[in-house]
């Protein structure tokens, strides 16, 4: 069965995504500003790196890398969290919105300031989620890095070899860690969006709900948000390695590539809109079904 | 003898008999030390119960009441031996290692020693010696008080019988289960160096205790060797073995003349592969034992294409390989901490594992290159026995050149050490990030002792510094030119103890001039090779403002006339009439050793004729370009420094590089486009070859290209973040 929303809806999903879109370029746009304008000023004066046709090898990489990355660091660092901050907020507010039947006739600002306005006004709850994924993925990368190191201290001591030591383990945990990282994602998704339907209800009552929602509908409810997220973060992190492996080697070259990287950052906000257009469904249909009165 | 050696080793490559080898007994010296050693194996303790027979000739000038042995085991005894306080922090984790193996320790005790004299056998004491640093703990050499003086000429004869434990690998020996790779396994004599070898000024012994950063020192012996393990396991060894019969276990017989120690393996589960081959320099024809890991057969081809070359190249370019035998020994993973060892006809390469089978890093040479590099080492260690210990450069940073050599020879310079993802992997580079990562002090080279670099600094220093010394050498003075002074040094060295400065008279003598004088200051003078455009600014050429005396009289610019009379006051050589381009020089000078020598610093303006002639003027008016480039302040590494302006005219500067810094200024009708200094990459040892060369306007697309993938990379990280936060 293919489920489509209403055109009003559509109309939504597109504000949502070109408000995600909005959030994920601003992230990028000072580490952008920062490293061009770090390697105008440095590194883009070296013909050592600027020379060199296509594939830089592996070791002017490193010093690219070496050159550019501490001012950038801080940047990103900076950038990265007011982005979290802010796609806080966007997610109540987009719950919120989704939850209801949909405006016609709404500019794109004033929606926008109406979707951030209303997640501001759960920021306690996010605060609490946020927390409480964090705390849950850093006990799953430490229980993980223990699991592997009881692995590699165990293959030692019988002998296993390199591939199986060195090879596998790491591989395994950094598969299962992201796993991991994408199941918690997916609870604190929908813990957020059941909270905000329920209307400032609390974090153990949403979980209760969201347990309850997962058991009926594993297949739409945690799989889904799993598998699509998992494979929109490695189908954007395949981009950009493609990226590195047949640079542009002119400006003509460069603009497609930059297009192509602005297509895929709206297919990451557009598979967000819908993940979470999907969950405020599934929790809509759910409360019907059980009599559980939702906000109007 | 020695010399009979050299002049057979000279006669092969004159007279071209390489069509008939010669066997390695024809060619190994005499020499005037004599092991006879028995041992016996018990894997599941890991322990070695054996007996040793030391004959050693007096060479000395005087009679000896004592000798030094070295019982480089007990390293491995607890954490508070020399190795472990200087070496063991900085291979692994200590505290992880000792989670795994509780019980890794190993350890070497003589049980007894006596002086053989005639029939009788007198008991000897014997007692640690810590003449380095003086730890209590260090039980690495011990000095034996002999109960009767050795006469010069006379020999001496000790009987010894010890009782060992391996560790669990750590470094170089040790094994477990199935493998052991035995080695630095017996009380070893240590070296007596005569008056004015390496620069002693008085006879005395060579050894150390075992230091953490460095490796080994003897003198050259015959080595006869039963070595007793389980039936059914394989064992290979320094020299050629025979079986000998024994009702229970087995016991194989090795002999090895003119080697200076002697290492085996013991294992289950290992194969091997045996072939003969003759190098193309030359030397006995030898016979190659590949001992491997059940299962990594495959990668067989791969080690000997390598080893095969290596051989060749080395044999060529600096002397035929003397022995017959020669073991190699690929690790399973698990023993990774025996790989990468060189013994006299013995080596361990990088560990033998699928890992490096896979498509990833299926391109990257590891296994070829430490093959390589162990092989270099039966020259640079074997048979030009240096001290490592007080001088490390002459067998790791000499060998890690030809590891250069061979790898580029092999595979090209362009991807030497293979690639990863289609992006080449290239020695110099490698070599040139890795030594200019280190933030520690550059120490002068030839400084010794070895194990006394600043902390963590050893790799860099010892490894790839003096490597990307010779390399520069190499491409200021030709390949050929360092390789034939390298063979000079093999002919009269091989067999004996060579210093550093033995190399370098070799190559003050048989190396084109210079070389010997651009070498030593490489190896003396300390601190970072750095050659670096500094700043490289271009200006419109305006009138000076005020009174000018021109050929038609004085003329007064103002800020209101200036742009009427654009050619007021300028050089006329900006003109280029005759085609030469004038290159104004500020050389500051430079000054060494006080007053001795000195050069004053000067303003030269030389008309210097372009490389490259320039193309069609273009723009009205003149330029003003200026630059600064910064060198090392050497006196021996000069550079080219090379000017391209936008139209198209290309001039050179030879610098001999002896002041700190140079300044350059250009009035020309174009300006300056790009600075390069050392534009062919000569001075390897420069570790920093990024910031050789600027130009005045950044790459557009590198700099849009880059930038931006950088922004996009911090935004797939967010991403991810703000998906499943």
């Amino acid at each position: 069965m293919v489920v489509t929303p209403p055109s009003g809806a559509l109309r939504l999903l597109g504000l949502l995504t070109a408000l995600r879109f909005f959030v994920l370029a601003m992230t990028a746009a000072p580490v952008t500003l920062v490293a061009i304008w770090g390697i105008h000023r440095g590194v883009g004066h070296r013909p050592y790196l600027t020379d060199i046709e296509g594939r830089l090898p592996i070791f002017h990489a490193l010093r690219l890398l070496q050159a550019t990355s501490p001012s950038l660091i801080v940047v990103a660092v900076v950038a990265a969290v007011g982005a979290v901050v802010v796609s806080q907020l966007l997610n109540a507010g987009a719950v919120e919105r989704l939850s209801r039947p949909p405006r016609d006739r709404e500019g794109f600002l004033s929606a926008a300031a109406g979707i951030l306005t209303h997640g501001l006004s759960h920021r306690r709850l996010l605060m609490k989620v946020l927390l409480g994924e964090v705390c849950l993925i850093a006990g799953g990368a430490l229980a993980l890095a223990a699991a592997l190191q009881a692995w590699v201290v165990h293959g030692h001591q019988v002998g296993w070899t390199a591939w199986a030591t060195w090879g596998v383990g790491p591989a395994a945990q950094g598969a299962l860690g992201l796993c991991w990282v994408a199941l918690v994602g997916a609870l604190g998704h929908w813990c957020r969006v059941v909270a905000v339907m329920d209307d400032h209800s609390g974090v153990r009552r949403a979980l209760r709900r969201v347990a309850r929602v997962w058991r009926r509908h594993v297949l739409s409810a945690p799989a889904l948000f799993v598998v699509v997220t998992l494979l929109v973060q490695v189908g954007s992190g395949a981009a950009l390695a493609a990226w590195r492996q047949w640079p542009p080697s002119s400006a003509a070259g460069l603009a497609p590539v930059v297009g192509g990287w602005c297509v895929v950052t709206l297919g990451h906000a557009a598979a967000w809109a819908a993940l979470t257009w999907a969950a405020v469904r599934l929790v809509t249909q759910t409360s019907r079904r059980q009599g559980v009165a939702h906000r109007p | 003898m020695l010399r009979w050696f050299s002049v057979c080793v000279a006669a092969w490559c004159a007279a071209g008999l390489l069509a008939n080898p010669l066997r390695a007994e024809e060619v190994l010296p005499e020499t005037s030390v004599r092991y006879r050693l028995g041992v016996e194996l018990t894997p599941q303790t890991r322990h070695l119960e054996g007996w040793e027979v030391l004959t050693w000739t007096n060479t000395a000038t005087s009679p000896i009441h004592r000798v030094p042995m070295h019982l480089h085991l007990n390293a491995f005894s607890h954490l508070d031996t020399t190795w472990m306080r200087e070496g063991a922090l900085n291979r692994f984790p200590v505290e992880r290692f000792l989670e795994v193996h509780p019980d890794a320790w190993g350890w070497i005790e003589p049980e007894a020693i006596w002086q053989v004299v005639g029939e009788r056998r007198r008991p000897l004491r014997w007692s640690p010696v810590q003449p380095d640093d003086g730890n209590p703990n260090d039980r690495t050499l011990i000095e034996v008080e002999l109960a009767e003086p050795v006469l010069p000429g006379e020999d001496l004869v000790l009987r010894v019988e010890f009782e060992a434990r391996l560790p669990i690998p750590i470094a170089r020996t040790g094994g477990r289960d199935g493998f052991f790779l035995v080695a630095q396994w017996f009380p070893k004599l240590s070296a007596l160096e005569p008056a004015g070898q390496r620069g002693v000024a008085a006879e005395r012994w060579g050894g150390h205790q075992f230091h953490g950063p460095t490796e080994f020192f003897a003198d050259f012996a015959d080595f006869d060797v039963t070595i007793t393990a389980p039936e059914g396991w394989l064992i290979a060894a320094t020299g050629r073995g025979a079986r000998e019969e024994s009702a229970t276990k087995q016991t194989v017989r090795y002999t090895q003349r003119a080697a200076h120690d002697f290492a085996f393996v013991v294992g289950e589960g290992l194969e091997e592969q045996v072939e003969r081959y003759a190098p193309r320099g030359g030397g006995p024809e030898v016979r190659i034992r590949t001992v491997y890991p059940r299962g990594s057969g495959q990668l067989a081809p791969r080690w000997r294409e390598a080893l095969h070359h290596a051989m060749d190249v080395l044999g060529e370019r600096v002397g035929p390989y003397p022995y017959s035998d020669l073991t190699v020994v690929m690790p399973p993973s698990w023993a990774a901490r025996t790989s990468g060892m060189e013994y006299p006809t013995f080596l361990t390469g990088l560990i033998a594992d699928p890992a490096l089978d896979h498509a990833l890093v299926r391109d990257v040479r590891l296994s070829e290159m430490v093959l390589i590099h162990e092989f270099g080492h039966q020259y640079f260690y074997g048979t030009l026995a240096t001290h490592e210990q007080e001088e490390a450069l002459l067998d790791e940073g000499f060998n890690s050149y030809w590891e250069h050599v061979v790898l580029s020879s092999l595979y090209g310079s362009e991807a030497s050490v293979g690639s990863v993802l289609g992006r080449p992997l290239e020695w110099t580079a490698m070599r040139q990030w890795r030594s200019g990562l280190a933030r520690d002090p550059r120490e002068a080279l030839g400084k010794r002792p070895s194990w006394l670099f600043y902390p963590g600094s050893w790799a860099s220093q010892i490894y790839s510094r003096p490597a990307l010394l010779l390399l520069t050498a190499e491409r200021l003075f030709g390949a050929e030119a360092l390789h034939g002074a390298f063979a000079a040094y093999y002919r009269r060295w091989a067999f004996k103890h060579p210093g550093l400065d033995d190399f370098l008279a070799v190559v003050e003598e048989a190396g084109p001039p210079g070389m010997a004088a651009m070498l030593r200051e490489g190896f003396e003078r300390s601190g970072q090779v750095d050659y670096r455009v500094e700043r490289v600014t271009t200006e419109l050429w305006r009138p000076p403002l005020g009174r000018v005396v021109t050929p038609d009289g004085p003329v007064v610019v103002t800020p209101e006339n200036r742009d009427q009379r654009p050619e007021v006051g300028l050089d006329p050589t900006a003109r280029e009439a005759d085609g030469r381009v004038m290159m104004e020089i500020m050389d500051p000078g430079w000054v060494r050793h006080g007053e001795a020598r000195r050069a004053d610093g000067a303003v030269l303006r030389e008309a210097v004729e372009p490389e490259v002639a320039p193309g069609a003027r273009g723009g009205d008016g003149f330029v003003v370009s200026e630059a600064r480039v910064r060198g090392p302040g050497w006196d021996h590494l000069p550079v080219s420094v090379v000017f391209a302006f936008a139209d198209g005219a290309v001039v050179r500067d030879r610098w001999d590089g002896r002041s700190d810094w140079r300044a350059y200024r250009f009035v020309r009708p174009a300006p300056l486009v790009r600075v390069t200094v050392d534009p062919e990459r000569r001075i390897a040892v420069d570790d920093r070859p990024d910031n050789n060369a600027l130009s005045v306007r950044a790459d557009p697309v590198r700099v849009a290209d880059w930038g931006m993938w950088l922004g996009a990379a911090a935004q797939w990280i967010a991403a991810g973040v703000l998906l499943w936060l």
